[in-house]
């Protein structure tokens, strides 16, 4: 299913990365057979709902809830010692020892109605932010009256949200940086937990509620909010955790304050409970050189960095046929030509970078400005273009991607410990894989695609 | 004195980032048709590099530009009307197609039609001349970010002529971008080599264009421009080049190019200039007096007199204010931070750069300093001779002196500033022996770090009134500037009386069709 890109569709961009809040808005419909995801969200569920009817009905599913940050779950692991109830050492609690079990109702066959309408939840229990309460209330009755509500159904009475610009509508009145009344509320609440005075941050701008016809007409400046940790007004721009420094509003850690040492069990066990600098992990002596035995070519054994490209994202803004003509076009390695004498590679030949993982087909771009002993390999370009059939797999080349795995940190598993619990799109297990060695090799400089 | 004014263009190659947001927008603004598919108007080079088409700025190969005959006097470099003559039909100072690119496209449908079954199916490239399969070996930014240049970049004609060896090492490199469109030069020698008339220089605002329904496709201004910046549409048998956006320039808004640079590195502005004195400054003897030459023939817009004479040759008095705000004037000629792009070539380009301090400020932290301390920086400045010598060879014909001031003031202003922000002491001993006072320096800071749209483009709109006389007199009277004397002939010295104060009466705007009408044989 093709998606319609962001100049075919209404959407809301803001990032922690500026102060303002833009509309996407369709320069044109989505071409030939392309449709919003909202839209394809919208028909799948009405789809899904219409078959869930005799397939699925109403269910209850048991979930295990990781232990969150800002929440008092993340008080339970006292001293950093995280004992396993699975190994006897301690009585298996859910929410202390173990995540949280939760039991939920999937009603699958209402599903498409419920994605319609602001849900009645939101009437008693606000909006939650960093463990910040948004108080909600009179929003729920401007929606009603801006979108328009439910005529029937178990949502009936409630506000639409059901078409994209309605559902941004939704957005920017139900959060604080955008709707100056729960900005203040916000903060008031944090007032009351914190004790220091905050609430004035956002009283220049208590009246002002940006909607998405304010932000189709232009981009608009956030309002001070404590969704976020940075003060911005006429006089500042924004700033991360000004408010914490300069407003002494407690940092979101086991101290309150900001604090470089970690007293949780497993960095102590893996030595790092002060940040310390670690080399890249030897891979060659984990995994091996992985060159072939008898292999008749010469090999490279070097470092293989994925780094993002230069100005665009993934293969967007790269893989157009504009930017393929102003460069290579096809997917390159970068290696430094002392490198490429060694293994016979000149600048622009073909050649294979392999290993445990997989393979991938390349153009040299040979260079001084890469140090010897490392070749980069922008992630991530078009695999559909100028990427012919390997020799080793007999199959169509991969990508930077076909030589990375992740590898894991086992710190990263740590949770229930202030700062060092889950928090979704912020903490938790990440995987780290664009460190990797790789086989350079020549191949033939006949290839098919 | 006979003041004209002149659009020009400076662009500051410290804030480059090498995006090519220009190439693609001004490609998909002028040349994305058949016929110019390798046709760049603007494009980027990463240098030290061969750039586009390769080796352009090798005069002894390509003979662009002017040259000097034994008597002194300016002379294409191509040679006479004779030998052009001669050589009409077999021009041998003409790129080839190898010398630009064979620009490539995909068989996009396959992926779409491939068999049911195909693993990840994939296109290769195929030529957008011939549609044969081909193998991409050169292109137009194939040297991006020193790709393949321990190979190739020494044969760069600003390397190739320096005593020094250039190490490429990982130690050792240094790069930055250089955006590229059209001079428009004061004394351009594609509208001198041009057999058919059809290349003017405007008099109302000094851009060169290209008649289409002049030109006979004889390709002299293609070989006649040292730069390169004349390209042959091969459809239309026609030549084509950077227009500098005219048709915006004319509603008072900045090119295309500069509208959507990301680095908000282009500076659009007027200049006036005496175009009586623009002959004898391109055929100063020694190229390395070139720059100061070119500098002499701009005229100070805050001098009265100058005024007062602008306004007699017929520029509007709008456009005698705007050249006092213009940020390109004050780049060039009050503050000295901007060099034109090969001055050796003759032409009096009036697209100016303000060389980059970043490979040697990189180079000052790399050694261990302060990189905002002025004493460190002009010590590097001193001791670096390959990037100094590299940038004056682009830009001052090889005279490091110029381009050394430039750097130093811009450092100077680096650490002016970074003092006053974070309320250090600074000593002015830097400052004094540049000769820049206090407010040179918060000026420059303004131009270079915060200057906003409308400080960046100080373009006067054409005036809506004179278009029916330009329009009318253009079909009568060509480009003045191959009227005798004229600078674009060049060789005759400055012309006596007799001809109009300016050239407005002369000059015509003209509706460029830039498209040819196809002809039977392409449909």
């Amino acid at each position: 299913m093709p998606a319609a890109t962001w100049y075919e569709k209404h959407d809301l961009s803001s990032t922690d990365m500026h102060p303002f809040v833009h509309s996407f808005n369709p320069a044109i419909a989505p071409p030939w057979e392309a449709r919003t995801d909202f839209d394809y969200f919208s028909d799948l569920a009405a789809e899904f709902s219409r078959l869930a009817e005799r397939h699925l009905g109403v269910r209850k599913d048991v979930v295990a809830v990781p232990l969150g940050h800002d929440t008092p779950d993340e008080c339970a692991q006292p001293g950093g010692r995280a004992l396993d109830w699975q190994a006897g050492e301690v009585e298996a609690i859910p929410g202390r020892t173990m995540p949280r079990i939760v039991v939920v109702e999937r009603d699958y066959p209402r599903l498409a109605e419920r994605w319609r309408a602001l849900g009645p939840l939101i009437d008693e229990l606000g909006a939650t932010t960093k463990g910040v309460p948004l108080p909600i209330g009179s929003e729920v009755g401007y929606l009603r009256s801006h979108n328009g509500t439910i005529r029937d159904g178990i949502a009936q009475g409630r506000p639409r949200i059901d078409r994209d610009d309605l559902f941004c509508e939704a957005i920017l009145a139900l959060s604080g940086t955008t709707n100056g009344r729960l900005a203040v509320a916000g903060f008031e609440a944090l007032e009351r937990r914190t004790g220091v005075v905050l609430a004035d941050l956002a009283h220049e701008r208590a009246g002002d509620r940006i909607t998405f016809a304010d932000t189709v007409t232009q981009p608009r400046s956030v309002i001070c909010s404590p969704e976020w940790s940075g003060t911005e007004s006429e006089r500042r721009r924004y700033a991360p955790f000004t408010i914490n420094v300069e407003r002494l509003k407690p940092w979101h850690t086991l101290t309150g304050r900001q604090h470089f040492f970690l007293d949780h069990e497993w960095m102590a066990e893996l030595g790092e409970m002060l940040p310390i600098y670690r080399p890249p992990l030897d891979l060659i002596a984990t995994f091996g050189s992985q060159q072939a035995p008898a292999a008749r070519d010469a090999q490279l054994v070097a470092r293989f960095l994925t780094p993002h490209s230069k100005w665009s994202i993934h293969s967007e803004y790269q893989d157009n046929l504009h930017m393929l003509n102003l460069f290579r076009g096809g997917p390159v390695i970068w290696m430094n030509h002392l490198d490429a004498a060694s293994i016979g590679v000149e600048d622009n030949d073909w050649i294979e970078a392999f290993n445990r993982n997989g393979v991938t087909v390349a153009r040299a771009a040979v260079t001084h400005r890469v140090p010897a002993g490392t070749v980069l390999m922008y992630h991530a370009v078009d695999r559909h273009l100028q990427m012919p059939i390997a020799e080793r797999s007999g199959l169509h080349g991969g990508t930077d991607n076909s030589l990375t795995r992740v590898v894991m940190k086992p710190t990263h598993l740590i949770g229930g410990y202030a700062q060092l619990s889950y928090g979704f799109n912020y903490y938790g297990p990440t995987g780290s894989q664009r460190d990797e060695v790789a086989v350079i090799r020549r191949r033939s400089q006949e290839v098919r695609f | 004195m006979r003041p004209m004014a002149q659009v020009c263009m400076v662009m500051n190659l410290d804030k480059c980032i090498g995006c090519h947001t220009c190439s693609v927008t001004c490609k998909q603004t002028w040349t994305n048709r058949p016929g110019t598919e390798y046709v760049y108007f603007n494009n980027v080079e990463t240098k030290p590099g061969l750039g586009y088409p390769a080796r352009y700025e090798d005069q002894e190969r390509w003979k662009g530009g002017w040259t000097l005959d034994r008597k002194g006097r300016l002379r294409l470099r191509a040679g006479s009307r004779l030998r052009k003559l001669l050589t009409i039909f077999y021009n041998p100072d003409l790129p080839t197609i190898e010398d630009f690119h064979d620009p490539f496209t995909y068989d996009y449908a396959r992926l779409i039609t491939a068999p049911p079954g195909t693993k990840s199916p994939s296109v290769s490239a195929r030529s957008a001349l011939t549609g044969r399969e081909l193998n991409p070996r050169w292109g137009a930014n194939w040297e991006d970010d020193l790709a393949g240049a321990p190979q190739r970049a020494r044969s760069d004609p600003n390397i190739a002529t320096m005593s020094e060896r250039v190490l490429m090492d990982f130690e050792s490199v240094f790069l930055f971008y250089l955006p590229r469109i059209c001079e428009h030069c004061l004394n351009p020698s594609c509208v001198a080599s041009c057999p058919s008339g059809a290349l003017y220089k405007r008099s109302e605002d000094g851009i060169v264009l290209v008649d289409q329904d002049r030109c006979r496709g004889w390709r002299f201004c293609v070989s006649g421009c040292p730069y390169k910046k004349v390209y042959f549409n091969h459809r239309t048998g026609k030549a084509e080049k950077c227009t500098l956006c005219f048709p915006r320039i004319e509603a008072g808004l900045p090119t295309i190019c500069s509208e959507t640079c990301v680095g908000r590195l282009r500076y659009l502005g007027i200049v006036l200039y005496d175009a009586d004195a623009v002959t004898a400054a391109a055929a100063t003897p020694d190229p390395r007096d070139l720059y100061e030459a070119q500098l002499s023939v701009f005229l100070d817009p805050e001098d009265t007199a100058v005024q007062s004479a602008a306004e007699q040759a017929g520029i509007p008095h709008d456009w005698v204010v705007a050249a006092r705000r213009s940020p390109v004037y004050a780049l060039i000629a009050r503050h000295k931070v901007a060099l034109p792009l090969h001055p050796e070539f003759r032409t009096m380009p009036m697209v100016w750069y303000i060389p980059p301090l970043s490979p040697v400020a990189d180079a000052t932290a790399a050694a261990g300093y302060d990189a905002a301390d002025p004493d460190a920086v002009f010590a590097t400045i001193d001791a670096l001779r390959i990037p100094l010598q590299y940038l004056a060879n682009l830009f001052t014909a090889g005279d490091v002196a110029p381009v050394r001031d430039a750097l130093r003031r811009l450092a100077v202003v680096r650490s002016v500033m970074r003092a006053t922000q974070l309320g250090l002491e600074h000593r002015n001993d830097a400052a004094e022996e540049l000769q820049m006072s206090t407010a040179d320096v918060e000026d420059l800071f303004r131009l270079l770090a915060i200057a906003r749209y409308e400080d960046r483009y100080v373009i006067p709109p054409a005036h809506a009134e004179d278009a029916g006389r330009l329009l009318a007199q253009h079909a009568l009277s060509g480009c003045t500037l191959e009227s005798e004397g004229a600078p674009g002939m060049g060789g005759k010295g400055p012309s006596t009386g007799g001809g109009p104060v300016s050239g407005r009466d002369l000059a015509g705007r003209l509706h460029l069709r830039l498209v040819a009408e196809p002809t039977g044989r392409d449909q």
